[in-house]
């Protein structure tokens, strides 16, 4: 062998020895100084991570009643690169679902890999295409809410949406509580979307149960003020109507009723205006039944008391501005109780003790009633009201505030504040949620009844709690009358005013009536606000038998002892004493 | 005077036979299973591991100089199956390359022989005493025309890869042979121009060529499988993720049992495994090469020189492509990679080695 060969094949040793080292150092390169960087992205491309949805938590009453709750449905979809013939199958799906089987063709011609036909199906749907067998259209178990009682206290409760989200009322502001916490496992898949055999699992977020949420809400007081006020706003044929039923002493919401309403289950079916509740975002001016927080004020503040006599007069001129009565007065010219101001609910009565007052202790009054200020009852949106302050009010606004006007209030404030009156002077705050609670008990969050400042007095309180029953005895309020039951109460005759003007809108009224029974220990408070009534305006008319009926019914319903007739009594001796 | 046949080098090509076994276990069950039977490949890769101990027997006993009488019949024989492949029915297409012989019980790849044959031929004629090899026209052209026709017509097939291996293979053993450096400079130039050229006209070539400069510019495109590979050789490490654990092998690496094997093991034993394999893949090297060097004539020098280097180029070139040394080519790792007439013909050669370690200095 010649020197040459042996060089060569020593050359080509070298050569590979060489080449070996290369990729040595390479693999060194790739494995121990860009190890993080390539494992990071080979476990980042496989990872994923898959939500588990959890089921909504329910809403009962305040005695477990079941209010809203989740049920199975099936969702129908097709994927259409597996249907072999798609006519037919839209076709098949067109009959068995109702639906138009050229949309569907459509459907079914325009998506390759996924399309809905519809969703939240019934579990015949589900059987029938099974038995059929045309392979590409499937069907998916989701969570479908339904609504028992079907309109009843529709805009407190709310709905959820398609993908059920909240969308009104108490599913969509308590939304994070009732869908609880979607379950997230990381997990590894190949690029097909398959888990690997050998994945790891790893638990990113431990799925929770959706809360369940407990009203404050009575089932049954909610069906009677549903009734009452259905009945006042059919009769009326009134724009709409609210009521509210709250416990003076708790806080507790027991009813909240808006006219017309809807049924939950179908609530695409009407305008969305209908969905949300009124009872802490209607902003009106409440009129006459305002004149009970005049009275309050004023003795509160020390410029009147049970023995003020005021004039009774047909005018009352004002910073140029004349104010009247909506009716005329027996006498004019008279001198006339406090009392008989309320139980003829004259304008310019109130508005002599609001003068009396003044501005300032007026606007502390007002404030120390919680008017102009948020009330929170975790429902979407909610109102403070318009109460403007003294150092921007005009000469005839002091005047016009006495008997509700020149100020704005929302149904929940109007009925805290004659709560606080109606629970000795002691304001509660309203609440809507009684209990939040998880499936496992692990989580529970009670609601209790939270006092705040004392709106007035105690002895003030029992001054116009009388009065308010005098109202109800001898004036107004006589629709609102019991038979077995002591009831204060005043009613409201307000005109509208118009949106965006600043004049009120003739032949447009609100008529309320506002009110607490029984007398001693009141039980509840009630307040109905029929907006734009037709035919009869007045609040004593359109709105006082309204709160007669809740009344009665829901008394009866919570067993509560009748009034003796010696309390009774006593009443008239104090008003004969006038 | 005779020797021992080679120890080391049997042991380390049947280390490399092992791991390769053990390789295609841990990677394979997810591609079979696809199948429908896990160890599919496994299965099929142990029968060729058996039949190709035969083959290994048979090139230990065979007398090397009975392949020589019938080089020329051979290389007829090879052309015949070759252009066999074009024949509909009997050639078989796979993935758009028609690479395989139908034999109704087994496939076989002619390409495979006809590395063989290249040897066999080159080595056959380049020990011949008559040859100018020095005159390009009279000893070096015309064997290298042969060898160009063959490779034309796998270049038919098309199998890139297979040319390439043969044309370096050819190209070593004339360098070993003694032919003049600027006469296989030409040839080497002439095979990079065409090389250049052939990847220009072929869209898939020319794009595998540009996801090697930088495989990052389109990484779910071009650049998929040379990235999906550097992070399984990434991912493993030091010390690997451990046999079995490798998650790129869930279809993210093509061809993990194949061409791109060495990733599965980088990823699963890290570096030290990859170590150890290079390791013995270059002391295979060295060991065959000292094989040829003390080669008892020229022409078992130039077929252990032939044989080694046909191993040799493809273990290196397979491992700088996974490794992203080189751009993908398509060749499978010999010993360890999933193919059979691969390994019945690389087992072959091994014991063709062995045997003429054991051949006594002169003849």
């Amino acid at each position: 062998m010649d020197k040459t060969q042996r060089k060569r094949i020593l050359f080509l040793m070298v050569l590979f020895s060489v080449v070996a080292l290369l990729i040595i150092a390479r693999l060194f390169y790739l494995q121990v100084i860009k190890h993080s960087f390539f494992l990071a992205k080979s476990m980042q491309q496989r990872s994923a991570v898959i939500s588990i949805s959890m089921p909504r938590g329910d809403i009962f009453d305040a005695n477990g009643e079941l209010l809203a709750t989740s049920v199975n449905a099936y969702s129908v979809f097709a994927v259409p690169n597996e249907i072999a013939d798609k006519a037919k199958a839209a076709q098949f799906l067109g009959t068995l679902l109702g639906m138009n089987p050229q949309s569907i063709f459509q459907e079914l011609n325009e998506h390759k890999t996924f399309a809905w036909i519809k969703r939240k199906a019934e579990e015949w749907v589900d059987k029938k295409i099974k038995d059929s067998g045309i392979k590409g259209i499937y069907t998916l178990v989701e969570k479908k809410r339904i609504y028992p009682k079907n309109s009843l206290a529709s805009s407190i409760i709310g709905f959820v949406g398609m993908d059920n989200e909240g969308l009104a009322g108490i599913e969509q502001s308590c939304d994070d509580f009732l869908r609880g916490e979607e379950g997230k496992i990381l997990t590894e898949r190949d690029p097909t979307g398959y888990s690997i055999i050998s994945a790891s699992k790893k638990i990113l977020q431990q799925p929770q149960d959706g809360k369940s949420i407990t009203l404050t809400i009575d089932e049954v007081i909610q069906y009677y003020t549903e009734q009452a006020l259905g009945e006042a706003v059919k009769q009326y044929n009134a724009s709409q109507g609210i009521a509210l039923v709250m416990d003076p002493k708790t806080g507790e919401i027991l009813a909240a009723a808006s006219k017309p309403d809807f049924d939950l289950n179908q609530y695409e079916k009407v305008p969305p205006n209908r969905w949300q509740s009124k009872i802490a975002s209607f902003v009106y001016e409440p009129g006459s039944t305002f004149k009970v927080i005049t009275t309050a004020i004023a003795f509160d503040s020390g410029a009147a008391n049970m023995d003020t006599k005021l004039k009774a007069l047909d005018q009352l001129e004002i910073g140029g501005r004349v104010i009247e009565n909506s009716h005329q007065i027996a006498w004019p010219g008279s001198t006339i109780t406090v009392s008989k101001m309320l139980e003829q609910s004259i304008n310019t009565g109130a508005a002599q003790l609001s003068l009396k007052t003044g501005p300032q202790k007026f606007y502390d009054g007002l404030k120390k009633f919680g008017f102009g200020e948020y009330v929170e009852l975790y429902l979407p949106g909610g109102s403070r009201g318009l109460v403007r302050h003294p150092s921007t009010w005009y000469k005839p606004d002091l005047a016009m505030m006495a008997f509700g006007q020149s100020i704005a209030v929302t149904p929940i404030q109007l009925i805290a504040a004659i709560s606080a009156i109606a629970n000795d002077g002691k304001r509660v705050k309203p609440y809507l949620i009684k209990k939040i609670e998880s499936s496992d008990h692990s989580y529970v969050k009670m609601f209790s009844t939270e006092e705040l400042s004392n709106a007035i007095s105690p002895q003030v309180a029992k001054d116009v709690k009388h009065l308010m029953e005098n109202v109800v005895l001898y004036g107004s309020g006589r629709f609102a009358k019991l038979a077995d039951f002591r009831v204060g109460g005043k009613t409201g005759t307000a005109q509208k005013v118009g949106e965006g003007s600043r004049g009120y809108l003739k032949g447009h009224y609100i008529a309320s009536f506002i009110g607490f029974v029984p007398m001693e220990k009141p039980r509840l408070a009630i307040l109905l606000i029929v907006d734009d009534p037709k035919g009869c305006i007045w609040g004593e008319r359109v709105a006082a038998p309204g709160f007669h009926m809740i009344a009665e019914n829901s008394l009866r319903y919570l067993n509560v002892a009748p009034d003796t007739g010696e309390a009774c009594a006593i009443i008239s001796t104090s008003a004969s004493k006038r | 005077m005779k020797k021992n046949a080679d120890y080391i080098l049997m042991f380390t090509a049947f280390s490399l036979v092992s791991i390769g076994i053990l390789m295609i276990f841990t990677a394979s069950p997810a591609l079979g299973l696809s199948a429908g039977d896990p160890f599919y490949f496994l299965k099929r890769h142990v029968l060729s591991v058996m039949v190709g101990l035969g083959a290994f027997w048979m090139g230990m006993k065979i007398n090397i100089e009975t392949w020589r009488k019938w080089s020329w019949h051979l290389l007829g024989l090879n052309m015949f199956l070759l252009l066999l492949i074009f024949v509909p029915h009997v050639g078989v297409s796979i993935s758009g390359a028609r690479r395989w012989l139908d034999f109704g019980l087994f496939t076989i790849q002619p390409s495979e022989i006809a590395k063989f044959i290249t040897v066999l031929f080159l080595a056959d004629v380049l020990s011949n005493e008559k040859l100018k090899l020095k005159d390009f026209w009279k000893g070096f052209f015309p064997y290298l025309f042969i060898i160009l026709a063959m490779c034309g017509l796998i270049f038919l097939e098309p199998d890139l890869g297979t040319v390439m291996i043969i044309v370096a293979i050819t190209m070593t053993l004339f360098f070993v042979a003694g032919a003049e450096l600027s006469h296989l400079g030409v040839l080497f130039g002439l095979g990079v121009l065409g090389i250049i050229a052939v990847s220009l006209k072929s869209a898939y070539r020319l794009k595998r060529f540009v996801a090697y400069l930088d495989p990052w510019k389109d990484p779910q495109g071009s650049g998929f499988h040379i990235i999906q590979s550097l992070l399984a050789v990434g991912s493993g490490g030091i010390f690997g993720l451990g046999l079995g654990q490798s998650k790129q092998k869930f279809f993210y690496l093509p061809q993990q049992t194949t061409d791109f094997i060495f990733a599965i093991l980088c990823e699963e034993t890290g570096l030290i495994g990859a170590t150890i394999v290079v390791l013995l893949f270059l002391g295979f090297v060295l060991r065959a090469l000292k094989i040829a060097r003390e080669a008892p004539s020229r022409f078992y020098m130039l077929m252990a020189t032939g044989a080694t280097m046909w191993i040799a180029i493809q273990a290196f070139l397979n491992l700088s492509v996974v490794i992203g040394l080189l751009p993908t080519t398509g060749i499978p790792l010999p010993f360890i990679s999933y193919g059979g007439t691969s390994i019945v013909m690389l087992l072959f050669m091994v014991g063709m080695l062995v045997r003429i370690s054991s051949l006594g200095n002169k003849v």
